[in-house]
């Protein structure tokens, strides 16, 4: 280490902390013991979550699983995969364009307290326990209008989970972007819509991108809103969206545990295996976007 | 119009811009005292009595200047002296702020700022360069075909005034090769002077600057300084820095600000070497040393 010091240095700068550095090493020493301590519990678990789905799920796995719907408590998953499939796209064709159009207005052209008002209420829904919107999912829509255990009525209910998620998350993208970009675009005499819509949201999309895969892992993983809304069904999805119960693999994973079979507690270690798989790929992707970012940026 | 600084007659309007160039580093080492056809000039730009908030908070007292057509005026004064408001305010670009209204009269190009309708179509007409390069996250080209696509300029059209417009800055034989790649491999002057380009696009008529060169080195200082001055004979402009060396080069005439006011409008040369106000005096002084 450079000991010199500068003829001109306005007072001593030789280090004034000798005197306790045998205290601070083992400060140190303890708080990264801690640390490290912490780190390890945290990978142990996910390593043990991961771990025993992977060694209870994978021999369940097998092609008749994909191609083969359940029956009773034997049978594949085809109609829960694809009816988790159905589930999630139908609940995005609800939460996307609203949270995203909604993330836009709040960031970009609500007025500041109209913003701060429907940031609130969008907090307010987002902190509402699941099985609430799913009691609340049977009473209006399975009851009250008539939709029955459904595919509609399972993926609206998604999607008041995942909307104010979306809200959230094009709101910060949005709000992140550097204003010079919209006041250059401004100055040359664009309206702020052709600004947002243009410049703004190049910049903005990965981050949007990034908030709807997240919000479709956590779609992924939800069984309360679901067991109140869209049944279960031993057939693979239909046209038919209301009216008519739809499986889906966390049903599995819930309901399979508790039954006493062997074949029924394959299934669910097998679902809970699918499930685990498409989120890492879900994350996968995520990262994936967030180390490219936009073209040109 | 003081004694010292060069007269020359209304010939000069018809030299050639590489003849004037000339003429001008043949005068004062590149000093523009230059009185080209003065009485011709109007103003384009007449402030009376502006005075500008935010919220509680006035920025702006009792504005009162005329800013001529085609030659550079720059704004100088302390950090905070509203300098930038003001710029920001002859385009609207502060009615966009949040509790920012103004009081007086501020006329662009013949129309009240207050009375505009077409706050777009009038913000194509007052161009602004900022003092950081901000180039949009698209191809160069996009950069500068963007607006016109939105306007509605045909392909062809648009193709034809980006190339020109590079060229006017001096970057098409750089990047004519590069037209589809990331602006943000450029230099900070580069991409400056791509924005520039940007900014004249649109065809601008007066174009306000906004401490342009701040981030830049002194090569790409004076090789916008070089383009401003070019541009200043067939537009206005009006710059704000704090690099009064830069407002001497460039600049015809220069107002010093101080705490939300105008101290001192004067011809440059006479604001630098004979201030008639002590505030103005005193910065002068003390920036140059």
């Amino acid at each position: 280490m450079d000991q010199r010091v500068h003829p001109m240095a306005p007072y001593d700068t030789t280090p004034q902390v000798d005197f306790h550095s045998q205290r601070r090493r083992i400060q140190s020493i303890a708080l990264w013991g801690v640390a490290l301590l912490t780190l390890t519990l945290v990978v142990l678990i996910v390593l043990d979550i991961l771990l025993s789905v992977i060694v209870k799920g994978v021999p369940g796995l097998n092609l008749a699983i994909f191609a083969t719907p359940t029956s009773g408590i034997a049978g594949g998953l085809q109609n829960a995969i694809l009816g988790t499939l159905v589930l999630i796209a139908l609940s995005m064709v609800f939460s996307m364009p609203l949270g995203i159009l909604g993330g836009i207005f709040v960031a970009c052209f609500a007025p500041a307290r109209l913003a701060s008002a429907v940031r609130f209420i969008s907090e307010v829904l987002a902190g509402i326990p699941s099985i609430v919107i799913g009691y609340f999912g049977y009473a209006v829509m399975v009851l009250q209008w008539g939709m029955g255990f459904s595919a509609l009525a399972g993926a609206i209910s998604l999607a008041m989970i995942t909307l104010p998620y979306i809200v959230r998350t094009t709101d910060a993208s949005f709000t992140q972007v550097p204003g010079a970009y919209w006041e250059g675009a401004i100055a040359l005499g664009m309206t702020p819509l052709m600004a947002v819509r243009t410049v703004v949201t190049k910049l903005a999309a990965p981050g949007v991108m990034t908030g709807v895969l997240l919000a479709i892992s956590i779609a992924l993983g939800e069984t309360a809103p679901l067991i109140y809304t869209a049944g279960w069904s031993n057939f693979d999805p239909s046209l038919h969206l209301v009216k008519n119960p739809i499986a889906y693999l966390t049903y599995v994973v819930w309901t399979y545990l508790n039954e006493p079979f062997h074949s029924a507690h394959q299934l669910a270690y097998t679902a809970a295996l699918l499930l685990v798989v498409i989120v890492m790929i879900l994350h996968i992707l995520v990262r994936l976007l967030q180390r490219g970012g936009v073209k040109h940026s | 119009m003081t004694s010292d600084m060069v007269a020359v007659d209304q010939d000069l309007v018809e030299l050639t811009p590489a003849e004037l160039k000339e003429l001008e580093a043949v005068l004062t080492g590149g000093r523009i005292d230059v009185v080209t056809a003065e009485a011709t000039k109007s103003s384009v730009i007449q402030v009376k009595g502006l005075s500008a908030y935010f919220g509680h908070k006035q920025v702006l007292n009792n504005l009162n200047l005329d800013i001529k057509e085609r030659e550079i005026t720059a704004l100088i004064g302390p950090s905070g002296c509203g300098k930038t408001t003001f710029l920001r305010t002859l385009n609207r670009m502060s009615h966009s702020v949040p509790g920012f209204r103004h009081e007086g009269e501020v006329s662009v190009m013949g129309q009240d700022i207050a009375s505009v309708k077409d706050v777009e179509s009038f913000r194509r007409k007052v161009g602004m360069l900022f003092q950081r390069p901000n180039p949009f996250p698209m191809s160069i080209l996009d950069n500068l075909t963007l607006a016109l696509r939105l306007f509605g300029v045909s392909k062809k059209e648009r193709l034809e005034i980006a190339k020109a417009k590079l060229d006017e800055v001096g970057l098409y034989e750089d990047l004519k090769d590069r037209l589809h790649h990331s602006p943000f491999a450029l230099s900070g002057g580069q991409q400056q002077r791509l924005c520039l380009a940007r900014a004249l696009a649109v065809e601008p008529r007066i174009l306000l600057l906004d401490e342009p060169a701040s981030a830049l080195d002194p090569k790409s200082t004076r090789m916008l300084e070089d383009l401003f001055m070019r541009l200043a004979e067939h537009m206005t402009i009006v710059i704000v820095t704090h690099n009064l060396a830069q407002a001497r080069r460039i600049a015809k005439r220069t107002a010093f600000m101080e705490a939300g006011e105008i101290v001192e409008f004067e011809s440059t040369h006479a604001l630098f070497t004979k201030p008639n106000d002590p505030r103005t005096r005193v910065y002068v002084e003390e920036q140059i040393g």
